[in-house]
């Protein structure tokens, strides 16, 4: 059997919700591949679908750091540093007045 | 009545009287200074002797309303003080013309780094570092060493307000900005 019928057989196992569903796609798993396979790999979703799963996580994955590797790619362009200085002057009337007074005394 | 105890008398007096004309204004009265020392004689040419003491309680009150600076200083003096050593106009800490003042620096500094950008054929990719600096720079103590009379002027003895101007104060902000630009090859 083809590699790709088997990925197709195995994905609809473990998809199958009814019991009966699976009965009818374990029936057709066991016509169609030997069966020391189909009970160690395919009963309960078994590792081939979980390898499928992590192959399309892996492949999303490379993807998306290629995708980001375009993104933030280098450029061409300088960075220059400058220092500038801004100054402000303003008259603004005071809102706090603070007085200082003593009280002398002495002894006559 | 001694040195110390007419002292007391004379500050508690001066307390009430402030407390009293700048009732509702938020006056803070606080006591910044205090000396009680012995006068002793030294010029007989004798062992120096304890002639007597002399007392100082310093007074520093703080008010915002400006049309009352007479008043607490005519009122201060009348209860009791005797020495009246300044005033000084601030700005509070709090108020917003220091932030304004700053944020106008900002801009300017912004404006100069935007316009050396331009001229290099850059943009301004991000502010790397800013510095505040400048501080408010006080205007000069105002007293007017003239009097203005009230309306108690006709009467046999004048009483006379003292009058004060708070004038202007220069509010100077400073501030320093790197920014990086990028420029293309």
């Amino acid at each position: 059997m083809h590699i790709t019928e088997i990925l197709i057989l195995g994905f609809t196992y473990g998809n199958c919700k009814s019991k009966l569903d699976k009965y009818f796609a374990q029936t057709i798993l066991q016509d169609t591949l030997p069966r020391r396979v189909l009970i160690s790999d395919f009963k309960y979703g078994g590792n081939f679908v979980n390898n499928i799963y992590k192959t399309i996580l892996l492949l999303a994955a490379i993807t998306l750091f290629a995708a980001a590797l375009y993104i933030y790619r280098p450029t061409n362009n300088r960075l220059t540093r400058i220092t500038v200085v801004g100054d402000s002057q303003t008259k603004i009337a005071p809102d706090t007045a603070v007085i200082t007074f003593s009280v002398v005394t002495q002894d006559k | 009545m001694n040195a110390q105890q007419e002292n007391a008398l004379k500050s508690e007096n001066v307390k009430k009287a402030v407390e009293e004309i700048s009732a509702g204004d938020k006056a803070e009265i606080k006591t910044s200074d205090y000396s009680l020392n012995p006068e002793q004689d030294y010029y007989s040419g004798k062992m120096p002797k304890i002639l007597g003491y002399g007392v100082k309680n310093t007074v520093t009150v703080s008010i915002k309303n400006m049309s009352q600076v007479g008043a607490v200083i005519d009122a201060a003096t009348k209860a009791g003080a005797n020495s009246v050593e300044g005033i000084q106009f601030v700005l509070d800490e709090t108020s917003p013309a220091q932030g304004d003042a700053l944020a106008l620096a900002t801009k300017q500094a912004m404006a100069k780094a935007e316009a050396v950008a331009q001229s290099l054929n850059g943009k301004i990719v991000r502010v790397v570092e800013s510095t505040e600096g400048g501080v408010p720079i006080q205007s000069q103590t105002l007293m007017e060493n003239s009097y203005a009379m009230n309306s108690n002027m006709m009467a046999a003895k004048p009483v006379y307000n003292t009058p004060v101007q708070a004038g202007s104060l220069d509010v100077r902000s400073q501030i320093l900005l790197v920014v990086e630009v990028a420029t293309a090859d």
